[in-house]
Order: structure tokens, then C-alpha cells, then sequence
């Protein structure tokens, strides 16, 4: 399963629990919108391309 | 109808209000409690007793909370069954 | 396709802004319920003005504005003066739900 997880100010400890545990077992992919320099074009294709999208 | 999970975490109040609020609609609503004890206040009571009473499933990682005990890996795992996420 | 994104706090609005703004372009419907501590940005034109786009739908939780003293006088009409129904609703709607 495709998950995509979106920080939206970064990283923090349960949010990292759980993406551990998703990568283990599934593609995953992280956008940290705290960083800047976001590709909002790419990022709706992602939301709409992954199959589970959670938000932190 | 809607399988959604609610993450509630830093805001117990506003979470939980919003759990509640989510069986308004076709959605069937499950609360995960994560990292710490419930808070004591009228409206957190009022809101576990509600979401009981709507048959919303309510979860913990916190040995002696309210709801059934999870691990945060069981409970990482579980999130992949739901359409949607909210985390509070 | 329609992206759902619940606002509950005030410190996303550039973030807010990008996602919506490409996903409008991309041919999507986009609902917006915004709550907590969210309901700030309503008094921010640059948010709010969102609803003047038919294919933005936007809505709020009243409980809260009126919690918070917000100004509600200045919220364009467009955005509904609703409650957590009006989130149920978006949720159950979206195809994805991002939280922000």
C-alpha cells in the first residue's frame, strides 16, 4: 500500500512511531511542509495518487 | 459509509468534540487516545460517554485509560484500514 | 476528484494557500470546514476570499467563533456559518482528507 504522510510542522515523536511502523510494511512517502520550498502541484498529485494519506 | 480514525493526541477537547461530530454524517468513527491520560473536564466525560453511547470504538496506548489497550505499533497498523485520518 | 481539508490552525495559511490553489487548478472540487484554532484565519481576507471560487466550498464551525470572539461580521456570506455537521458532511464527501 501506498501511504503518504504529511508534517506539517515537522517531524514529532508520534508521527515518527507510526511512519516507522508504515514503512516496514508499505511505500511510504513523507512531505515535510515545514521545510518551504514545497511543490504544491506535485504534492495534490501525491494526496490523490496514494491510497492512504494521513496529516500531523 | 466512511470508515474514519481519529488521532487524538494534543488536543483531547477539540478532538474528541470533533469525533463526536463526525457520526452526524455516514461515518463510521473510531477515536484513538495517544500518549497521555484523559484530561479531567466536563466535556471530555461528556464526549467518551457519547461516543459510547453512538458505538464510535474508542482506543488507547495507555494502560488504564479509557477504551481498549494498543499498542502504538497495533495501532499504527490499524490506521492503513480507514479512509480517512484526523489528527488532533 | 474532491480534497477535503480540515483547518485547525492558524499557522498553515501559506501551506493552506498552495495546496488549494494547485488543486484548484488541477480540475478539483475543494471543501474546507475550518474549526479550533483555525477560525482565526476567517477574519483574514486572503483566506477567506477562497469562497469566491465556485470551486471552493468553505464552512465553520459557529461554536467556536463565537468561543474566540471572532469577528463574524466580516466573513463573507459565501462561507457557511455551520457546525461539526458541516465537517461530518466534507468527510464523509472527500476522496482525501488533509488535516492542517
Amino acid at each position: 500500500m501506498k501511504i503518504l504522510h504529511i508534517l506539517s510542522d515537522g517531524p514529532n515523536k508520534l508521527a515518527d512511531e507510526i511512519i516507522s511502523v508504515h514503512a516496514k510494511e508499505h511505500e511510504v512517502k513523507v512531505v515535510d511542509l515545514s521545510k518551504g520550498n514545497i511543490s504544491y502541484d506535485a504534492l495534490v498529485d501525491d494526496i490523490f495518487a496514494y491510497e492512504k494519506v494521513l496529516s500531523w | 459509509m466512511k470508515k474514519v480514525a481519529v488521532i487524538v493526541s494534543d488536543d483531547q477537547h477539540g478532538g474528541l468534540r470533533m469525533g463526536v461530530g463526525l457520526t452526524l454524517a455516514d461515518n463510521e468513527v473510531t477515536v484513538f487516545l495517544m500518549d497521555k491520560p484523559l484530561e479531567s473536564a466536563d466535556d471530555i466525560d461528556l464526549n467518551v460517554e457519547t461516543l459510547g453511547d453512538l458505538d464510535a470504538k474508542l482506543y488507547s496506548n495507555i494502560p488504564g485509560s479509557k477504551g481498549e489497550i494498543m499498542t502504538t505499533e497495533a495501532i499504527a497498523r490499524a490506521l492503513t484500514d480507514f479512509d480517512a485520518v484526523i489528527q488532533y | 476528484m474532491k480534497l477535503g481539508i480540515h483547518v485547525k490552525t492558524d499557522r498553515h495559511l501559506e501551506q493552506v494557500m498552495g495546496i488549494v490553489n494547485a488543486a484548484v487548478s488541477k480540475g478539483h472540487d475543494v471543501n474546507i470546514f475550518t474549526m479550533a484554532g483555525g477560525e482565526r484565519l476567517l477574519e483574514n481576507p486572503i483566506y477567506s476570499e477562497l469562497c469566491k471560487n465556485p470551486k471552493i466550498k468553505m464552512s465553520y464551525c459557529d461554536h467556536d467563533a463565537t468561543h474566540q470572539g471572532i469577528k463574524k461580521d466580516v466573513i463573507p456570506a459565501e462561507i457557511a456559518c455551520g457546525s461539526q455537521y458541516d465537517n461530518a458532511v466534507m468527510v464523509g464527501e472527500a476522496d482525501r482528507v488533509i488535516v492542517l
